[in-house]
């Protein structure tokens, strides 16, 4: 029994040899393996070698950061509790250029708002914009925003094809996002009432339109993407909806499947909905552009109103020249106006008025500068009749002619002769019908004369005294001048040649002495053509003196031959006719 | 926050815009049920556990001038018939508008509301007829506001079993 035992340790001995020489290497490396397999040490190193290949290849995995997610957030948020510092300065040098970038980011919109606003406040436009706000009671902002705005897209909705539920709803203002369920539900049975209605088959709905608002719809198989747009959007627009969809149905195929009225999936969709929240303000290029429009139509009517002005102004002055012109004795203005960019004037000119070209310069008118064509007359103007009077019957020194409906009046002293060339040359003055001498009338004033001439005679004689030839020759002369007058008129003249004496001698003595005296000048006188007048002699004796005294002298001032005119016509005193 | 789409089903006069008006949130007119035929509610169910919003799609009544528009039906998680208990003939168009329904969404909750319970001495026909017909039902007043908010918890929560 005991060599039995023996024997068998030794056989045991012996197959644990042979096992040790068989499987000894594999036997010690499994359990090199299962030491290391169960020593955690060992395990946290292993995991430590591989962990960051590891993470690197499933980078992009989303369950990997589905999973990570939690531990890192607290993580973190452990290590913000228990010490904030490590954190704040690991972050420090990217929050510092991030706050800087956000300030400038923030101060750049700020003063280009600022900008914005004080173009918008202090323009003409934004004028119009205030009353507008204040009409509508809507705020300024807006109203800028409207009138600023290419367009926008104020809302997005992303909606369940099917049911019309609201997966999900971004807004550019967060106010419009109270109501978007039901609006997506509104939009949804739109859409339906459109296809039944009309029939449209396979084609839906894809736009709205309300006065600058449109809603832009998008079809996807299981979603529905519906922007809300205010102001003209271009169609490229469209292409940012599609591609919104067709990203949705990539990204959350499975959640739209398995909808069953939890939203909750779709909210990583806002980033993509967000994109499509685009604002086009109109460009400032566009908006500088504008004004340069109007800067230039501003200088146009600018100097369209100059033009107008100067040439309102140029007319007015031409206006006033014509007026000028019109109050010009002896120039007759029968057209005027502009033509081919000349001013012209066209009229009668009497040759004694004055130069309208000489006008000129007082209007700043050049001569050359306008176009006149005067055709030559003769004016009525009393200056003109006058001034031709004066030209024709060159009137002698004192003389003064004035001029009235149709009578040239003379006044002054003139002759005879003058006053009776006068009355024949007047008529042929343009505008004289008649002359009119305002002195005595020449008859009268000859008949003074030659009444007032005696030829005086010796004592008891018949016979002319000595030194009576200058007498005589100044009576033959006034009878003369007296015969021209009478005959020019057609008429005749009475001249009684009266013989006197003095009172000495007896009336029997004295009556043939004074006839013979009388006799003795008319024969004398006979000498001179004398074809109108009538000439008689006649002795008064002494019984007509020329004074009463008894001295010499009176004698023989009373011994002489005196004449008394008679016109049988008697002509009007005072008249030259 | 789980979104539901609930159909109001009836004949035209049977309160069913009456019946919601009291509890929802209204942003449209009623001319739209006029106009498009539907008009769109809003009402939030406290189930407790959970609340549930009800978007209402009410649909115009049928009567002899207007079907109603089955199309609108579609994706709703449930509906509500609503009968007036005054007559008897709007039973019958509930359950022949019931019919329609299944057809287009096929067997999803419904609760039929007979209406104007404040007026139960001249109803035409007994609530047991509704029950004999193996339909849930409950009796409401949109006037005094009876049992209708029982009746959109009993329909959501059948809805959100589904």
């Amino acid at each position: 029994m005991a060599d039995s035992l023996i024997e068998q340790d030794r056989q045991d001995e012996d197959f644990s040899e042979l096992r040790s020489l068989i499987i000894g290497p594999e036997q010690r490396e499994l359990l090199a393996l299962q030491a290391h397999v169960l020593d955690p040490a060992v395990q946290t190193r292993d995991v430590s070698r591989v962990l960051p290949d590891a993470i690197a290849i499933r980078a992009n995995d989303p369950q990997l950061m589905r999973a990570l997610a939690p531990s890192v957030e607290r993580a973190v948020t452990e290590s913000v509790r228990r010490d904030p510092r490590p954190l704040a300065d690991a972050l420090f040098p990217v929050i510092g250029p991030a706050i800087r970038k956000a300030i400038a980011h923030t101060l750049a919109t700020m003063v280009d708002s600022l900008n914005r606003t004080v173009e918008h406040s202090l323009s003409w436009r934004a004028l119009q914009w205030r009353w507008t706000a204040l009409r509508t009671g809507k705020p300024f902002a807006e109203i800028v925003l409207l009138n600023t705005l290419e367009y926008q897209v104020q809302q997005v909705f992303l909606i369940h094809a099917e049911t019309g539920l609201l997966l999900q709803h971004v807004a550019s203002n967060p106010k419009a996002a109270e109501d978007a369920d039901q609006i997506s539900a509104m939009l949804t049975a739109i859409r339906d009432f459109v296809r039944d209605s009309f029939h449209t088959g396979g084609d839906t709905l894809d736009a709205l339109r309300v006065g600058d608002l449109s809603v832009w719809i998008e079809q996807g198989p299981q979603a529905v993407v519906a922007g809300v747009v205010r102001g003209s959007a271009p169609r490229t627009l469209q292409t940012t909806f599609q591609d919104a969809v067709e990203r949705i149905h990539r990204q959350f195929g499975q959640e739209l499947e398995a909808y069953r009225g939890d939203a909750a999936p779709f909210e990583r969709a806002r980033p993509l909905l967000e994109s499509c929240l685009v604002t086009e303000l109109r460009a400032r290029g566009q908006s500088r552009s504008y004004r340069r429009i109007a800067i230039a139509a501003a200088l146009i009517l600018l100097a369209f109103g100059a033009w107008a002005f100067l040439g309102w102004r140029e007319r007015q002055r031409w206006n006033t020249y014509l007026d000028r012109l019109r109050t010009e004795p002896g120039i007759v203005v029968v057209s005027s106006g502009r033509s081919n960019g000349r001013f012209f004037v066209a009229g009668l000119r009497d040759s004694l008025a004055g130069d309208p070209a000489a006008l000129m310069p007082a209007f700043d008118f050049a001569p050359a500068s306008i176009d006149s064509r005067w055709e030559p007359y003769q004016s009525l103007h009393p200056r003109f009749v006058i001034e031709r009077a004066r030209n024709l019957l060159r009137p002698p020194p004192g003389v003064t002619f004035a001029y009235a409906d149709g009578v040239l009046t003379a006044k002054g002293d003139a002759s005879s002769r003058w006053v009776l060339d006068s009355e024949r040359l007047a008529p042929a003055i343009a505008g004289v019908r008649r002359f009119e001498y305002a002195g005595p009338s020449v008859e009268a004033r000859l008949k003074e004369q030659i009444e007032a001439a005696g030829v005086r005679f010796p004592r008891g004689q018949a016979r002319i005294a000595d030194g009576q030839d200058a007498t005589l020759r100044s009576i033959a002369a006034l009878l003369t001048e007296l015969n021209d007058v009478v005959r020019a008129r057609g008429q005749r003249a009475r001249i009684d040649v009266v013989g006197h004496t003095d009172s000495d001698g007896s009336d029997v003595s004295n009556g043939p002495l004074s006839q013979a005296r009388a006799a003795a000048v008319l024969s004398v006188l006979r000498t001179a053509l004398l074809d109108s007048l009538d000439l008689n002699t006649t002795g008064v004796g002494s019984a007509s003196p020329l004074t009463q005294g008894a001295s010499d002298d009176d004698k023989q001032r009373n011994r002489r031959v005196s004449f008394r005119v008679a016109f049988p016509e008697q002509p009007p005193s005072g008249s030259g006719r | 926050m789980i979104q539901k789409k609930i159909c109001m089903l009836g004949a035209f006069g049977v309160g069913k815009t009456s019946l919601v008006s009291r509890y929802v949130h209204s942003i449209f007119s009623d001319t739209y049920l006029t106009t498009i035929g539907v008009k769109i509610d809003k009402k939030t169910v406290d189930l407790g556990h959970e609340r549930v919003d009800l978007i209402l799609w009410d649909i115009h009544g049928e009567d002899e001038y207007q079907k109603v528009r089955m199309s609108y039906l579609r994706g709703a998680s449930g509906y509500l018939l609503v009968v007036d208990g005054t007559r008897r003939s709007t039973l019958d168009t509930a359950l022949s508008l019931h019919e329609s329904a299944q057809r287009t969404i096929g067997h999803v909750p419904f609760m039929v509301a007979v209406n104007k319970a404040d007026l139960a001495t001249r109803w035409e026909f007994d609530t047991d007829l509704v029950g004999q017909l193996g339909l849930p039902f409950v009796k409401t007043s949109a006037k005094s506001g009876a049992q209708v908010e029982e009746a959109f918890e009993s329909l959501s929560r059948a809805m959100l079993l589904v």
